[in-house]
C-alpha cells in the first residue's frame, strides 16, 4: 500500500531517520498523492498523537495568542487600553495552564468514573515539591567534575580526540583532530530529580533518567562500542555493523547493531528491564541470552545468584519510554511502583502508612508539574491519600 | 455549547477565542513539535494555524466538528512544512547549498506577522466608511455586534454582516499579496 509507505516514511521523518533515498521516495509519493488524502492522513496521524498532551508553557502559549489575536487590529492602537487587556489575559493564562493539565488528568478518572472535580484552589498539603530538571555531573578523565544544567553552551573539555560541547540541556561528544590518543573514560551522572541528554563519539543518543550514571570512552576506538549503565537510561543507537553496541549493567549486558531501546538498571528495582522499539537487541548474562523483537521487554532479577532467568514478555512500550516525552504513563501500576519514579523525580522520601491498596492506577500526567498536581490526580480515585511534610511523602489508604 | 463559542467567536470574541486556542494548544503542540524538531518552528506554526482560524472566524457557526477542522488546517501547514524541507534538502544535496543560504522554511515568522499586521491595516482604510467603521469597533474596541448596533442605529443582521464582509476583503487584500488565508478548500471536505 503506497498510503502505508506514506505514513511510514514520515514516522521516519518525524524521527529524524530519513535516508536520503527515502526523502527521494517520500517526495515524490507526495506530489503524486491527493492533497485531501495526505491532509486527512497527516490528521489521524495528528489526532493519535494528540491523546497524551503534555502541559505547556503557559507565557509562551499566551504571548502566541496575543500575536494572533493583533494581527487583524488595524495597526494604529489606543495606548490606555493595552494594559488593561494584559491584566485581563493573566488570568486566562492561569485558567489555561490549569486546563493544559486538565486534560491529561482526566485520564485517570475513567476507571471510577464520577464527575470530575474541578481542582480546589487552595492546596491541602503542608508544602509543595518542584519536578526535576535537566542536571547532571560530568566527571572527566582526570576526576575533574563539571555541574551541568539547561543553562549556558559551548565547549567543555576536551577529552583525548573528543571535544565536549554543552547544547541546551545535553551534552555532545565530536571528534577533533585525527592524532592518536588513548582512550579515556567520561562519566554522567544524573541526581535524583535530574535528566540529561548525551550524543555520543558515534553521534548515539542516550537520555539519562533521574539517579543514574552512564560510563562510556571518549571515543570508540576498539571492535566493540561498551558503555556501562546504572539507573535508567534511554538509547538510540547509531547503526555501525561492524562494531556492536553494548549496555552493561550489574546483571546482564546487551548488544545491539542500531536501535532505539529503554533499559531501566535501577537497583532498588526487583528486575533489570530491557525494553525494545525498534530494531533488533540481544540480552544476555553469564549462561543465557534472549533476542527481542520491537515491544517487547526482557527481565533479569537483580537477585545476586548469577546466570538469572532472562523472562520476555510484550509491554506497552509507551509507558516504559514516557519518561522520556516529560511524561509519567500509568497503565494498571501499583501505587508502590508509582511512588518509586515519583520519588526519583521529585526528589522525595515516601513512606507507607498502612497497607496500600492492590489496585492499578491508569493515568497520563506530565513530569513538570509540582508533586501536589500529581499526588491530587491520585487522590480523586480515593483509593489513596497523601500526605507532605518537607521532603517526604506519606501515602495512606 | 461548542456551537456557543464558535458563534461568540464568529462575533469577534476575544476571550471565547482564547478558550478555543487554549483548549486546543496543547493538543496539538505534540505532534507538531515532533514534526517540526524545533520549539521555535512549532511555535510558529501553531501560531500560522490559530491565525487562519482566527481570520476564517466566521464561518465556525457552520463547523461540524471543531477539533477535526482545526487539525485539518493544522495538517496543512506540516504538509507544506514537509514539502518545503524536503525539497530543501534535495537542493541541498544537488547543489550543495550552504546552510546560510537557507530560505525562510518557515511559512510565518514574526516578520511576517507584522506584515499581516501592515496589510490588514490597508485592507480596513480601503473598506467603505460604514463597513470600516463597524470594524474598528469590533477590533479596537472589543465591541459585540449588538452593542455596535445600537451604537450606530442599524440592526444586528446588518452589522454582521458588515463583518463577515470585512473578515472577506482582509482575506481577499491578504491572498493578493501572497497570504493565502481562505480554507475555501478545507471547507469542502467538511460539507
Amino acid at each position: 500500500m503506497q498510503k502505508d509507505a506514506i505514513r511510514y516514511l514520515i514516522g521516519q521523518y518525524m524521527n529524524d531517520e530519513l535516508t536520503a533515498q527515502q526523502q527521494a521516495e517520500l517526495l515524490q509519493l507526495l506530489g503524486q498523492h491527493e492533497e485531501r488524502e495526505l491532509i486527512e492522513m497527516l490528521r489521524e496521524m495528528m489526532e493519535a498523537e494528540s491523546v497524551g498532551a503534555t502541559a505547556v508553557d503557559a507565557d509562551a502559549m499566551q504571548a502566541s495568542l496575543q500575536r494572533v489575536l493583533s494581527a487583524d487590529k488595524p495597526v494604529a492602537e489606543m495606548p490606555g487600553r493595552v494594559l488593561t487587556i494584559s491584566r485581563r489575559w493573566r488570568w486566562v493564562a492561569a485558567a489555561a495552564c490549569l486546563l493544559a493539565v486538565g486534560i491529561t488528568g482526566y485520564v485517570l478518572l475513567n476507571k471510577k468514573s464520577t464527575t470530575v472535580p474541578v481542582a480546589a484552589t487552595s492546596n491541602p498539603y503542608k508544602n509543595d515539591v518542584q519536578p526535576g530538571g535537566q542536571k547532571a555531573m560530568l566527571t572527566l578523565a582526570d576526576g575533574k567534575q563539571i555541574v551541568l544544567d539547561s543553562a549556558g553552551n559551548g565547549l567543555l573539555a576536551q577529552q583525548g580526540n573528543a571535544q565536549v560541547v554543552k547544547e541546551g540541556a545535553g551534552l555532545k561528544y565530536q571528534s577533533a583532530g585525527s592524532g592518536r590518543s588513548d582512550v579515556t573514560y567520561n562519566t554522567l551522572s544524573t541526581p535524583r530529580g535530574g535528566e540529561y541528554k548525551l550524543i555520543l563519539p558515534d553521534g548515539s543518543k542516550v537520555w539519562l533518567n533521574s539517579a543514574s550514571t552512564l560510563r562510556y570512552p571518549t571515543a570508540f576506538t576498539g571492535s566493540t562500542r561498551e558503555v556501562a549503565l546504572e539507573g535508567e537510561g534511554y538509547f538510540e543507537v547509531t547503526k555501525l555493523a561492524a562494531k556492536p553496541f553494548r549496555v552493561i549493567t550489574k546483571t546482564q549486558f546487551i548488544e545491539v547493531l542500531g536501535t532505539h531501546f529503554n533499559v531501566n538498571a535501577y537497583s532498588d528495582e526487583a528486575a533489570t528491564k530491557t525494553t525494545l522499539l525498534e530494531g533488533k537487541v540481544k540480552v544476555m548474562n553469564d549462561e543465557r541470552s534472549a533476542i527481542l523483537k520491537p515491544g517487547e521487554q526482557a527481565s533479569v532479577s537483580q537477585s545476586s545468584q548469577k546466570s538469572q532467568p532472562i523472562t520476555v514478555q510484550t509491554v506497552d512500550v509507551e509507558e516504559t519510554v514516557a519518561w522520556t516525552n516529560g511524561q509519567f504513563i500509568f497503565r494498571e501500576q501499583r501505587i508502590e511502583s508509582i511512588m518509586k519514579q515519583i520519588s526519583r523525580w521529585y526528589n522525595v522520601e515516601v513512606a507507607f502508612a498502612g497497607k496500600p491498596t492492590q489496585e492499578g492506577f491508569t493515568a497520563t500526567i506530565p513530569r513538570s508539574v509540582p508533586v501536589s498536581k500529581v499526588l491530587r490526580y491520585l487522590e480523586l480515585t480515593t483509593l489513596v491519600h497523601f500526605k507532605i511534610d518537607g521532603n517526604r511523602i506519606t501515602v495512606l489508604p | 455549547m461548542e456551537n456557543e463559542l464558535c458563534k461568540r467567536i464568529a462575533d469577534g470574541d476575544e476571550e471565547a477565542f482564547a478558550s478555543l486556542f487554549n483548549r486546543y494548544y496543547p493538543l496539538l503542540r505534540p505532534f507538531i513539535l515532533k514534526f517540526t524538531h524545533s520549539a521555535d518552528k512549532t511555535e510558529e506554526m501553531l501560531q500560522e494555524t490559530f491565525l487562519r482560524v482566527w481570520l476564517n472566524r466566521d464561518q465556525l457557526p457552520e463547523v461540524e466538528n471543531l477539533q477535526a477542522w482545526i487539525f485539518t488546517i493544522a495538517s496543512r501547514q506540516c504538509l507544506h512544512a514537509i514539502r518545503t524541507e524536503l525539497n530543501h534538502r534535495k537542493k541541498l544535496a544537488a547543489l550543495q547549498v550552504r546552510e546560510s543560504d537557507r530560505e525562510a522554511s518557515t511559512p510565518l515568522d514574526v516578520t511576517q506577522l507584522a506584515e499581516i499586521s501592515r496589510l490588514v491595516s490597508q485592507a480596513v482604510n480601503n473598506m467603505p466608511p460604514q463597513r470600516q467603521r463597524i470594524y474598528r469597533m469590533s477590533r479596537e474596541e472589543g465591541l459585540k455586534p449588538a452593542a455596535i448596533a445600537e451604537a450606530l442605529s442599524l440592526s444586528v443582521a446588518t452589522v454582521k454582516n458588515a463583518l463577515v464582509t470585512a473578515l472577506k476583503d482582509i482575506r481577499h487584500h491578504l491572498g493578493a499579496a501572497g497570504h493565502t488565508i481562505s480554507l475555501v478548500f478545507i471547507l469542502i471536505m467538511f460539507f
